[in-house]
């Protein structure tokens, strides 16, 4: 049921049109000659990752871990992909090999005359990904515009490293420690007695967060907390005749879904979980304040929701 | 175990493979296999002190295997710690035109026995069973790129993720119909669960006449054998359900300086639970629209705009049958949002920046007459002045008419960040945030809620082969609540405070190029209550006191250019000082040999 569904038409007659001017590329100037300004040489020429290695042999074993990388594969015509080289990211190399001196025994070439890319800023360093990896279909960055990575100055490079190996995508096994190396706060978060098993190896950080960019906060994936949190958790957030209220919006109401100190990554010890925003039992002589006011869960059971007209107490 | 075969297979066979393979090459080291033992002993409860560890010895098992020469890239790793506990991931890439990946992951989840304190008046048909989840969650993956001139990638997903075990139901004994419960009294028993749950999901994406579009259809159910099997519609059973989503995305290319991405999502859940009286079951819809428009105008300044509309429904049938009789039910919650997310980023010069970020979210609920409002700013500042890096950031947030009681209506927030590279081999970093939440409004039960966290690290290299990392935290929150208990009206700012402390230290060495040693030291303390002087009887109830510390000494020899040996050894241990009895230690001792070619 959708009930704005002329908003939604106006929205994609609008983003087919839109989309389609602003998918064709403006280039200021050629790619070549703008990587030749941002050298600041326009004198200088492309002469091709061969031609650099033959007169130094100084970058064979990043050339090595380059060949056996995807971009290398990009190399291939029958996949119809931008040319990707040392000099696609490095700028045109003619004036670097024309005068290469021998520093502490080993050959180094002018590299001031490439493009310094360790200078540039964030975005900059982001354009030179993204020149190749907005012209094909990358769905990844879709949302990469705006994004917090973004909007922070990440740069691709901070987690990409590609002269580090032939591996162009972080690894399923270094992903917690390289994301917690600037996420300190949620190291600590982890360390909590109830926790998620990132450290344990057992989930990653992108199995809920999209680096890249999403549209919600927190780089959420999926469309909210809610629809993230069920993909594992479905029995917790299924449609319910008596749903708990908070279920149904944000399941961060009550759990922290780094770690707590709280079981069952609550943020509270229950009773006062629960009293933040329900009234307590009233006391009858049957019954004693501390057992009424004891772990609601004992009695009510079903706490995220149920089907059974005694609703949230099985 | 048919998949870890058939993985393990291709993961012999990718190394036989290799080794034909051979060439004079940097990567040629890319195998590696470790043989090791893993001694555990665990006291007392192994549930808050290490939540996900098995608590068996075992032999333990690492393979690694890449060979990543030619159009033929093949990656694989088995991580056997024990048989509840191990990882066996694989991957196949063709030219980046064919990806095929494989993952399984099975580990252990330990989980609470609660005993109910505080009153005798209870059965625990299970009182000395201890509960825990083997969680195995299996996954492949597909990717093949048409090799045209904008290429369109097709993508299909399947995960499988099995939770069996048992967990404790506790319940209230009053309406339960079985012949076990008869009277009014707290209940805990034993649940046996095989909880299954199957996502598939496929994807397209590509380029159509200069517009990117991004295509995602997912379809998932979910399934309690144990309560199908042996208990089959009791109302302790997890009902079955399904899930659908569908997602689309249109955008732009973002290297001009405008972007736009607009996307809409559908996602649709069945509780396959029909109710006798009408043949339906509850339902719950969701509807998210979003666009984000970016805009940079020059290489200073970045704006960008994001409006999202959402818009929520459970539906169930209007009266259910219980025994005979029907009960009506909440019959509908419908909930719509619309937000609007803005702001802009500007380079003041080039060590410094100002950022601004505001939020409006309005939510109408059905049958709730105030909308309620959602209005948040925030500004921000952040520079580096010669080696030090400096933060501050401000927001101030107001909610009008927040529809639960334990939302505050005002936050004011502080976040401070300070780095400083003491040299080129030593830093220190501060981290501080302080948050204060109001309410004016005795309708909601949160008067105040107060906040302050702070984070101290430091990192010092002593040489080129010793490395010392130090972090120390603080948190506490300190809330004043109404409380409304007893039925006695309310008793206004009853304090509650939680704190936690921890702090980790890690000094790592490499003594000559063959030998290394680590060692890491934390711990950790949390604790919380109401005040004793005006919590009345929950004092006790709320009480919340542990504190957990572990320390881990390793040491790699390589004695070959090839072969090395590993030892560690790891103790950690939690005192529970609350009435639940959940204090343990485990103590962990691993030998290995590794060898690489």
């Amino acid at each position: 049921m959708f009930r704005y569904w002329y908003i939604l038409l106006i929205l994609i007659v609008f983003s087919v049109f839109g989309c389609s001017y602003l998918q064709v590329s403006k280039p200021i100037l050629k790619q070549s000659e703008l990587e030749k300004m941002i050298a600041g040489r326009f004198d200088a020429e492309y002469v091709g990752t061969s031609t650099c290695l033959f007169k130094c042999h100084e970058h064979d074993k990043l050339n090595e871990y380059f060949k056996k990388s995807v971009h290398a594969e990009q190399i291939a015509k029958d996949t119809a992909l931008p040319l990707v080289n040392c000099e696609t990211c490095h700028g045109p190399g003619s004036l670097a090999i024309e005068n290469i001196k021998e520093v502490n025994g080993k050959k180094q070439c002018d590299f001031e005359t490439l493009i310094n890319l360790k200078k540039l800023p964030a975005g900059a360093k982001n354009l030179t990904c993204l020149k190749c990896h907005t012209i094909s279909s990358t769905p990844a960055l879709v949302y990469f515009r705006g994004s917090a990575h973004e909007l922070n100055d990440v740069a691709c490079s901070d987690c990409h490293k590609l002269h580090q190996s032939p591996l162009q995508k972080v690894g399923y096994e270094e992903q917690a420690n390289m994301c917690v190396s600037c996420h300190k706060k949620v190291k600590a978060q982890f360390t909590a007695p109830s926790h998620h098993p990132v450290f344990e190896k057992k989930l990653v950080c992108t199995d809920c967060h999209n680096p890249h960019g999403t549209a919600n906060d927190k780089l959420i994936k999926k469309d909210s907390i809610r629809e993230a949190c069920i993909r594992c958790h479905m029995e917790k957030g299924t449609a319910f005749s008596f749903p708990h209220g908070d279920v149904i919006d944000d399941c961060t109401n009550c759990h922290n879904p780094h770690g707590s100190i709280n079981d069952n990554l609550l943020k509270f010890k229950e009773p006062t979980l629960c009293l933040r925003c329900h009234k307590g039992h009233h006391l009858s002589s049957a019954l004693d304040a501390k057992k009424l006011y004891n772990r609601c869960s004992d009695c009510h059971s079903s706490i995220h929701g149920s089907t059974n007209p005694k609703g949230l107490l099985r | 175990m048919r998949l870890t075969k058939i993985v393990f297979f291709i993961m012999l066979f990718t190394l036989i493979h290799s080794q034909l393979q051979a060439e004079e090459s940097y990567l040629q080291k890319d195998y590696s296999f470790s043989l090791g033992y893993n001694f555990i002993s665990t006291g007392n409860s192994s549930v808050l002190v290490s939540e996900y560890a098995s608590p068996i010895s075992s032999p333990e098992l690492i393979l690694n295997l890449k060979n990543l020469a030619g159009h033929h890239k093949y990656m694989g790793d088995l991580n056997f710690l024990n048989r509840d506990d191990f990882t066996l991931h694989f991957q196949y890439d063709y030219s980046d035109v064919f990806r095929a990946e494989i993952r399984k992951t099975d580990f252990f989840h330990n989980l609470n026995h609660k005993y109910f304190i505080f009153t005798t008046d209870y059965v625990d048909y299970r009182a000395d069973d201890s509960y825990f989840f083997d969680i195995n969650r299996n996954s492949a993956f597909f990717k093949y790129k048409l090799p045209i001139n904008q290429p369109y990638h097709i993508r299909f997903g399947a995960e499988e993720l099995i939770e069996k075990g048992s967990f404790q139901k506790r319940f209230y004994g009053q309406a339960r119909t079985d012949s076990i419960v008869k009277d009014n009294r707290l209940y805990s028993t034993s649940k046996p669960i095989d909880l299954r749950t199957y996502n598939y999901e496929t994807s397209l994406d590509g380029i159509i006449g200069g517009v990117s579009f991004s295509a995602i259809l997912e379809v998932a159910n979910q399934k309690d054998k144990k309560s199908d099997a042996s208990e089959g519609g009791n109302i302790l059973s997890i009902p079955s359900s399904t899930r659908s989503y569908k997602h689309l995305s249109l955008y732009s290319n973002q290297t001009g300086q405008i972007s736009y991405v607009v996307s809409f999502s559908n996602s649709e859940i069945n509780n396959n639970k029909r109710d006798e009286l009408n043949q339906k079951s509850a339902e719950y819809n969701y509807n998210s629209s979003s666009a984000i428009f970016t805009y940079y105008p020059f290489k200073d300044l970045r704006l960008y705009l994001r409006l999202k509309y959402e818009d929520r429904e459970e539906k169930s049938p209007e009266k259910i049958r219980f025994l005979t009789i029907d009960y009506p039910t909440f019959y509908s919650s419908n909930v719509t949002s619309t937000s609007l997310n803005y702001g802009l980023v500007f380079n003041i010069n080039k060590d410094f920046r100002f950022k601004f970020d505001g939020k409006s979210k309005e939510t109408k609920r059905d049958g709730v007459m105030d909308n309620e409002w959602l209005l948040s700013n925030s500004v921000a500042l952040e520079g580096k002045v010669t080696n030090t890096k400096i933060k501050i950031k401000e927001t101030i947030e107001n909610i009008e008419n927040p529809y639960y009681r334990g939302t505050p209506k005002n936050l004011y927030k502080t976040n401070f960040f300070i780095g400083q590279e003491l040299n080129e081999k030593s830093g220190i970093d501060f981290d501080f945030c302080f948050s204060v939440r109001k309410n004016d409004d005795q309708n909601y039960y949160i008067q105040e809620h107060i906040t302050n966290s702070l984070m101290l690290t430091y990192y010092h290299i002593f040489d080129n082969h010793t490395n010392f990392n130090v972090y120390l935290g603080y948190d506490k929150e300190r809330y004043k609540l109404d409380l409304n208990i007893f039925g006695g009206g309310n008793i206004p700012n009853t304090p509650y405070r939680m704190t936690k402390i921890y702090g980790d230290i890690n000094l790592s060495k490499a003594f000559t190029k063959k030998s290394s040693a680590y060692t890491d030291i934390f711990y950790q303390r949390g604790y919380g209550n109401y005040y004793p002087e005006s919590s009345m009887k929950l004092n006790e109830i709320t009480f919340n006191d542990f504190y957990q510390y572990g320390i881990t000494l390793g040491h790699n020899c390589r004695y070959t250019s090839s072969d090395t040996v590993k030892l560690e050894l790891s103790y950690k241990k939690h005192t529970e000082k609350s009435f639940d009895n959940l204090s343990g230690d485990i103590k962990t001792i691993y030998l290995a040999w590794e060898r690489r070619w």
